[in-house]
């Protein structure tokens, strides 16, 4: 497994966020974490790349354990996060927005290629690649921020919510983008309030409900599971 | 019920300990070992810090001189006995609310049988409770007297109708001077001296270039000041009653945007200084009121203050060169007049030394002989006024050019200021 | 007429220049730290008491105390970040109110090595060039230089370097930046170094010229916000033209009017500011 998470508990002051939670994530293919809002499906991730502190638990990515490091020291081991909200440069170009992904790295020359490499991918970003970040639609500024991530040269990406307020052709769009990368050899970590698109495109899923996994199987299985089916897919 | 007892007793004693600290300030704390009936106390109640420093802190380096000397030669003989002269100061911090905590501290802790202060913004904060103490309080500044403040004189400075005697000497002397700018920091010290300075202009039949320029206290760049108040190139660049701190850039602005015109001021503290920051040429000729007591003409006959020469070199000896201001020497002559006219009532009590200080209408003012006056600018005659050096820097030294009478100029030109002084809010029944 | 005019345009360079390094400075601070700096007046002071200790004092060159006196004013601002602005990082009014305490303990400390009384700093030099009849002094011209020659390092140093670039990424949206790796702790240091030791440096260039007081902070803390709240609070091109619009401004008044009807004006110029654009100038948009 290249990401382990045991028995994580997250408290944002005195409140439980995540109160035991644990999952395994495969070196390939996409893992989605679905759940309603509040469930701690953000929290989780947060707590992987460093941006919430686990008051108990562990996590182990790659061999090594790295609950609770800063989170620079997890980018720098090879988690990409793209969290909520896309969280764009906003005052930065859009191809700055993709140098600064590489903060990290020093490979001259392979920083160019993937950059180019990123605008062949995405070539609606090729097109507006001096504009300021700020200026592009929210379905551009998706791809801004996963091409961002990329660009750290990942070995497992953490996505959050891609689909969040893009229209369904957007979506589309955002769908075939994620299977694009776990193609590529880029494991990727789901986190997706759209049950349906995340089931669609996962090969294993977690349920998360109130602070814990409440559900948790291959995707295949859960798509036709009761309590799933009603609670998330609306049937 | 058993721990009410417990209770009661414990506020009785709490109220009897807070009643007891109450009434210790009345009653007095225990008296001190030396011999009670050898001391005189006199207060020293100026701005010791701040802005306004260099007119409080210099006085009371001085006085201590004058105490020294005073009660290394037997003290002052009152009533037939000796007494030796303490001096108790206060940091009134040229503030009224202060100047009120420390006029009580020193009439009811030290009880001191006279009072000597700058004046000025700290003045109403000590009025009432002089005058219901019936303290005799001095100031520098007599445009604090009213016909209420009986108690209070101005026995030394009389700031700022002084200023009348350096236009009077610049007129005759450099004649061909026609237009005069002013400036000053909008206060009780900066107005009154801009009341004189105009009514002395216009007496002189030179004209204003511009109106006065009040700058806003908390200027740190003069520059821009500077460039307006030349803006007309005035032959006469009048500095009023800056205090050191605006004194001296202002002066170093005029050298750096080249006036090459007539300077005068009321008081050029820590001049040596603004002359290293310019230079001897520029500073040559800057007339102001305040000479340093090393000057030979002191020396005259006339002149009441006792040896200033002595005085001057005690006074660099303990403080250095560079610390002598306007009134370094000032609140020492007001000492001089106390001690006298305690001496001749044969009392130290405020009400006694007062009556005979002004007796015959007349008293021995530091530079030569003065009546007392001021009904008609103050309402009240407690002001000692009578001539006043005319001070202009030669070779970069302070040098006594003459001595001019200010009864004199106020007898030709007496309406003038009484004109200027009402425009600009400053006579004593304008004031609250 | 005409050099009374140039005069004044002299002036008010003078002006802008040390209001600029001062604001940039504060934006910096603000921008990476997200905490308003009620210090910064003081470490502006600091600076200028550099000089009087190496300077004044000491007899060093003037430029190498100024060089010390910028070193010991970044310090002073990583000291800040490490016992106030860090361990406060969640809660900024906090971090405000620990930057007052700091300021008093600043002023206390120059109160007590100094003394309360205005210092005099020797002249550095004695000449100036002049131009028809308005005068710039060496001294003067020297904090016009200083200043565009720091700020032209500062804007290369953002564009180019690596921290420029950290420093701007964290500006905009914090956690975001610590997403690529970027280490927070490490950009907010250099942040408040550099914002610091701009202080620093203003109030070590105009030091011959004022008389340094413990209290001289006052003064330039309230402009400084002035100037940041016109120029927009997350700009630092913002604060550049702001505090030029500003210093020109008010030295214009005061020599045309008076030192007072140009506090007001000031005050006035950045209320017409909030009004028509309320994010200022340069203003950066809310953070998501």
């Amino acid at each position: 497994m290249l990401l382990e998470v045991r028995d994580l508990h997250v408290h944002y002051q005195k409140v439980a966020a995540l109160k035991g939670v644990s999952l395994q994530v495969p070196s390939g293919g996409i893992v989605t974490i679905i759940g309603a809002n509040g469930a701690g499906k953000s929290t989780t991730l947060r707590s992987i790349s460093g941006l919430a502190r686990a008051s108990r638990g562990e996590i182990h990515f790659d061999g090594e354990r790295i609950d609770n490091l800063p989170a620079e020291k997890i980018v720098a081991r090879g988690i990409a996060h793209v969290p909520e909200g896309r969280r764009i440069f906003p005052d930065l170009t859009v191809e700055e927005n993709l140098r600064i992904g590489a903060f990290l790295r020093a490979d001259k020359a392979k920083i160019e290629s993937d950059i180019e490499d990123i605008f062949h991918r995405f070539p609606r970003l090729k097109e507006r690649r001096t504009q300021w970040a700020r200026t592009l639609s929210g379905g551009e500024q998706q791809m801004v921020a996963i091409g961002r991530a990329l660009m750290s040269g990942p070995k497992l990406l953490l996505l959050d919510e891609p689909s969040m307020g893009l229209s369904p052709v957007m979506v589309q769009e955002m769908a075939s983008i994620v299977s694009g990368i776990a193609e590529r050899g880029v494991p990727v970590v789901l986190v997706e309030q759209n049950a349906g698109l995340a089931l669609k495109l996962a090969s294993y899923a977690y349920v998360l409900e109130v602070g814990t996994v409440a559900v948790e199987g291959k995707a295949a299985d859960l798509k036709t599971n009761d309590h799933v089916r009603r609670a998330y897919l609306g049937a | 019920m058993k721990s009410e007892p417990n209770f009661s007793l414990t506020r009785r004693s709490l109220l009897t300990g807070a009643a007891s600290a109450a009434l210790l300030p009345i009653v007095g704390m225990p008296k001190a070992a030396f011999a009670e009936g050898d001391v005189i106390k006199i207060g020293f109640l100026a701005p010791l810090t701040g802005p306004v420093a260099a007119w409080g802190k210099p006085g009371l380096d001085g006085c201590q001189i004058w105490a020294d000397w005073t009660n290394e030669a037997g003290g002052v003989e009152i009533g037939g006995k000796p007494y030796k002269i303490e001096l108790v100061s206060y940091d009134d911090e040229d503030d009224a609310g202060k100047a009120r905590t420390g006029a009580t501290q020193l009439i009811r802790e030290n009880e001191v049988k006279f009072i000597m202060m700058l004046g000025g913004n700290s003045w109403p904060g000590v009025e009432e409770i002089a005058a219901r103490q019936g303290m005799m309080v001095s100031t520098l500044l007599p445009s604090d007297l009213t016909p209420d403040t009986t108690t209070l004189i101005a026995p030394c400075e009389v700031h700022p109708i002084y200023n009348v005697t350096g236009v009077e000497w610049l007129a005759a002397n450099r004649p061909e001077l026609k237009t005069a700018v002013i400036c000053a920091q909008d206060d009780a010290l900066g107005k009154p001296s801009v009341a004189t300075y105009l009514a002395a202009f216009e007496a002189a039949g030179i004209k204003m270039a511009s109106e006065p320029l009040f700058f806003d206290p908390a200027t740190t760049d003069f520059a821009p000041v500077m460039t307006q108040l030349l803006a007309n190139n005035p032959d006469i660049l009048c500095l009023d009653t800056c205090y050191a701190d605006y004194v001296q850039p202002l002066c170093e602005q005029a050298f750096q945007q080249g006036y090459k015109g007539q300077i005068i001021s009321c008081t050029l503290d820590f001049y040596q200084r603004i002359v290293d920051r310019t230079s001897k040429e520029f500073m040559e000729g800057v007339i102001f009121q305040f000479p340093d007591f090393d000057d030979k003409a002191l020396n005259d006959p006339r002149i009441n203050f006792k040896k200033p020469n002595e005085y001057y070199a005690e006074y660099v000896k303990r403080y250095g060169a560079t610390q002598w201001s306007a009134v370094s020497w000032e609140y020492a002559s007001i000492l001089d007049l106390w001690a006298d006219a305690a001496n001749r009532a044969g009392s130290a009590e405020p009400e006694d030394t007062l009556k005979a200080m002004k007796e015959g209408g007349k008293g021995k003012h530091a530079f030569g002989d003065a009546r007392w006056w001021g009904k008609e600018l103050f309402g009240i005659d407690n002001a000692l006024v009578g001539d006043w050096p005319v001070v202009v820097i030669r070779d970069g030294k302070a040098t006594i050019a003459e001595f001019r009478s200010i009864p004199d100029w106020w007898d030709k030109n007496g309406e003038l200021l009484v004109k200027h002084m009402t425009a600009l809010g400053q006579m004593w029944n304008q004031r609250t | 007429m005409p050099d009374f005019l140039l005069q004044t345009v002299f002036n008010a360079s003078y002006a802008a220049s040390y209001m600029a390094l001062i604001a940039v400075g504060l934006v910096l601070i603000f921008g990476v730290m997200g905490v308003v700096n009620f210090a910064h007046g003081e470490l502006y002071m600091a600076g200028a008491y550099a000089i009087v200790f190496f300077y004044a004092w000491n007899g060093l060159p003037f430029f190498v105390a100024v060089a010390l006196g910028l070193v010991f004013v970044g310090c002073l601002g990583i000291l800040m970040e490490l016992t106030l602005f860090r361990p406060l990082r969640t809660n900024p009014l906090g971090g405000l109110i620990a930057s007052i305490g700091f300021l008093l303990i600043l002023q206390t400390v120059a109160v007590v090595g100094f003394g309360l009384r205005n210092q005099n700093v020797p002249r550095v030099s004695q000449g100036g060039i002049t131009v028809g009849g308005a005068v710039l002094t060496y001294e003067r011209l020297a904090v016009i230089v200083v200043t565009i020659v720091l700020l032209a390092a500062l804007w290369l140093f953002l564009r180019r370097s690596k921290f420029g670039w950290a420093l701007r990424a964290c500006a905009q949206d914090r956690e975001a930046a610590a997403l690529q790796g970027i280490s927070i702790n490490q950009t907010a240091r250099y942040a408040m170094f550099i914002g610091a030791a701009l202080a620093g440096v203003a109030g070590a260039m105009t030091a011959p010229l004022v008389a340094p007081s413990p209290y001289m902070g006052h003064s330039v803390i309230v402009t400084a916000f002035i100037i940041i709240i016109v120029g927009g609070v997350g700009s630092l091109e913002g604060a550049v033209v702001a505090a030029i619009l500003y210093a020109f401004v008010h030295t214009f008044v005061t020599t045309f009017y008076d030192g007072v009807i140009a506090n007001i004006v000031g005050l006035l110029l950045m209320l017409a500011v909030l009004v028509v654009k309320p994010q200022g100038l340069f203003g950066v948009r809310e953070r998501a």
